[in-house]
């Protein structure tokens, strides 16, 4: 399969499959610099828009979107204190008071060093697990990949989020939506209260860009942003390459701080400000001076964004191979691979290696460039995004989001869905009902049911055959480890 | 929490009866989904009820309920009046508007954003990739 990997790279550096990771990742920046805004709203309005285009265009710049938009949540962060995602929170720990200290451009030279460092590093992990991971998972049967969809949705459901109700109602609600449409073996009619628009069911363009997009816009125009005191003159820095040298001494935050994330991103419901908490403790727990710590030590910012850009390409491992992605934005990308006709999963890779292994490619050229792009404009000219007046974003965005959803099948009805879905959202958002089981269940949902169906018609309606091979046990002493893990911790903590 | 559980309890429990009527095989996970979240929703109304019981205030869910109603109105008011007015005509209005009503009053962007806004997405969506939007029921 290692092969496949580099037959594919001619053709990631074809012009337009190159050029569109580099857009994504000035757009990723961009993205992330806004608060408000994140990587999953901006993938799932770019997600409609991608239909007509090359499947490696599409996923190009997507990959750029992700990585540029976890360092892009670091100018925010380090400039007000306000972090633009929220895997950039343990930035602001050092990363503000050093911009207070007359060193924000050397803060935002340490996050994209740093963000890059991660996301190369997340991209090699995926290029050396996702092959031979893929090939096991070939081996698998209806009733194994049932135990999977299974197991994923369980592992978000409880792994994400406080409350494990709230995830599973979440969920429920997710595989409902699959539900909705005509019935794939028998084609009899499943809540589609007389629509001829839900006979082939909910597609999952419309669910990701209501439930993803609206809140955030609600959001914009609730809360006004106060970006008093930021100008090009106070972020004005010496040239990447020359502050380079002061970063060697992090070297080893940085590899451990890869390591963290690329772990924590594999892990199903964990996610980037996981993975920053965790490497940033983890460097403090270990530095020589954990006094200077949350007064602005560089090395606190080298964490935090090495950690939340190692995540990004090794959620995608999960995701690529089983079909089960590790955070929200994965989810949403799966979405993405789904509307270009690729099923997430072990044929995928038998199927359409070029665009598999060429996605993998997109994500390690999409890290390199964060220190081109980000290094030499970020603290220049990104910053200013932030002056942007955000009732203007926000309607800007109400006709991005409108135009993706009606241009799927050129009808209102699908307009009209989102606004629903959207409120929804919203009022899920506000409640801290999570939203990534949603659209798992939608994915998995209607994958699991397949496949049950497919083993209970091999096992002629036995309901053991689920149960009969090793792989399956193994596969469901995982699903109750996962719902029995964080019960048995929580019960643990609170004695 | 205790409106939107007593929803989904209502919502699962109005769905049920269609989804029992499904065959045999295609009506299993609906009605396992179904019963599942009329179970969880009361166990969370439940559960929230407890927690009513024992603090006595809590958080404001919204810090500004009037943006936020206004907001989803006008998301709600442009989308149907593309679908009577037509998609060009209503984006050149409603974009300066809402910038204008939530805040945003320089008149250099108000300006440049409606010029540009729909100019571009003209260049790119209906020049560019032949798509077409909606004239407005009311122009036939």
């Amino acid at each position: 399969m290692y092969s496949e990997l580099l037959s594919a790279l001619p053709n990631v550096l074809a012009f337009s499959n190159f050029f569109a990771v580099t857009i994504g990742v000035l757009a990723g920046i961009a993205v992330g610099a806004m608060p408000g805004l994140s990587a999953t709203m901006a993938i799932s309005i770019l997600v409609p828009f991608t239909f007509g285009l090359d499947p490696l265009v599409a996923l190009g710049l997507m990959a750029g979107i992700y990585n540029g938009a976890m360092y892009g949540g670091a100018i925010p962060a380090v400039l007000l204190r306000i972090p633009g995602t929220p895997a950039a929170v343990a930035t602001t720990f050092d990363g503000y008071p050093m911009a207070q200290q007359g060193q924000g451009g050397f803060a935002l030279q340490v996050a994209v060093v740093s963000s890059a460092i991660g996301g190369i590093a997340s991209a090699l992990a995926l290029m050396l697990l996702a092959p031979p991971l893929a090939q096991v998972t070939l081996l698998f049967g209806p009733s194994e990949v049932f135990w999977i969809a299974i197991f994923g949705l369980c592992s978000i459901i409880f792994l994400l989020g406080e409350s494990p109700v709230k995830g599973l109602i979440s969920a429920c609600f997710g595989v409902f939506i699959a539900m909705v449409g005509a019935d794939p073996i028998t084609g009899e009619d499943r809540f589609t209260f007389g629509h001829l628009e839900l006979l082939d069911g909910i597609s999952i363009v419309i669910l990701l860009v209501g439930l993803y997009a609206l809140p955030p816009v609600i959001d914009l125009l609730e809360t006004p942003l106060d970006t008093a005191g930021i100008s090009k003159n106070n972020l004005r820095t010496e040239p990447i390459w020359r502050a380079f040298p002061r970063m060697m001494t992090f070297w080893t935050t940085w590899v451990r701080a890869s390591l963290i994330g690329i772990w924590i991103g594999i892990l199903p419901g964990a996610g980037g400000s996981m993975a920053a908490f965790m490497s940033y403790n983890e460097a403090r727990r270990t530095s020589k001076n954990p006094g200077n710590w949350g007064k602005g030590e560089p090395e606190g910012v080298a964490a935090s964004e090495t950690a939340n850009n190692a995540d990004t390409a090794s959620a995608l491992i999960p995701a690529l191979t089983l079909g089960i992605p590790g955070t929200a934005v994965a989810a949403v990308m799966l979405g993405g691979l789904l509307i270009h006709g690729l099923q997430p999963g072990p044929m995928l890779f038998r199927e359409s290696p070029d665009i598999v292994f060429g996605f993998m490619w997109q994500f390690l050229f999409g890290a390199i460039l964060l220190i081109f792009l980000g290094g030499s404009l970020a603290t220049n000219n990104f910053a200013i995004l932030l002056k942007l007046p955000r009732p203007l974003l926000g309607s800007i965005i109400i006709v991005l989001m409108f135009i993706g959803v009606y241009s799927i099948n050129e009808r209102m009805f699908d307009v009209y869905l989102m606004l629903g879905f959207g409120v929804v959202g919203y009022v899920m958002d506000k409640l801290k009902f999570p939203l990534a089981p949603v659209v798992l269940g939608l994915i998995l949902g209607g994958f699991a049911e397949e496949n049950l169906r497919l083993a209970l018609r091999i096992g002629r309606g036995d309901w053991g055959i689920l149960f009969q091979n090793t792989t399956s046990l193994i596969l469901v002493a995982l699903t109750v480890a996962v719902i029995v893990g964080p019960l048995v911790k929580r019960k643990l903590t609170n004695k | 929490m205790t409106v939107t559980s007593l929803t989904l309890v209502l919502v699962a429990v109005f769905l049920l009866p269609m989804a029992i009527e499904l065959n045999d095989v295609p009506s299993l996970l609906p009605v396992a989904m179904l019963l599942a979240l009329t179970g969880l929703s009361l166990f969370a109304l439940v559960g929230d009820q407890r927690q009513a019981v024992h603090q006595e205030s809590t958080e404001p869910l919204l810090k500004a309920p009037l943006r936020v109603y206004g907001s989803l109105s006008i998301v709600f008011l442009y989308v149907g009046s593309v679908h009577l007015l037509g998609f060009y005509l209503i984006t050149c209005i409603f974009v300066p508007l809402i910038a204008y009503l939530f805040g945003c009053k320089s008149p250099k962007a108000l300006a440049v954003a409606t010029l540009l806004v729909p100019g571009l997405i003209y260049l790119i969506f209906s020049l560019a990739m032949s798509k077409e939007f909606p004239n407005g029921l009311i122009w036939g």
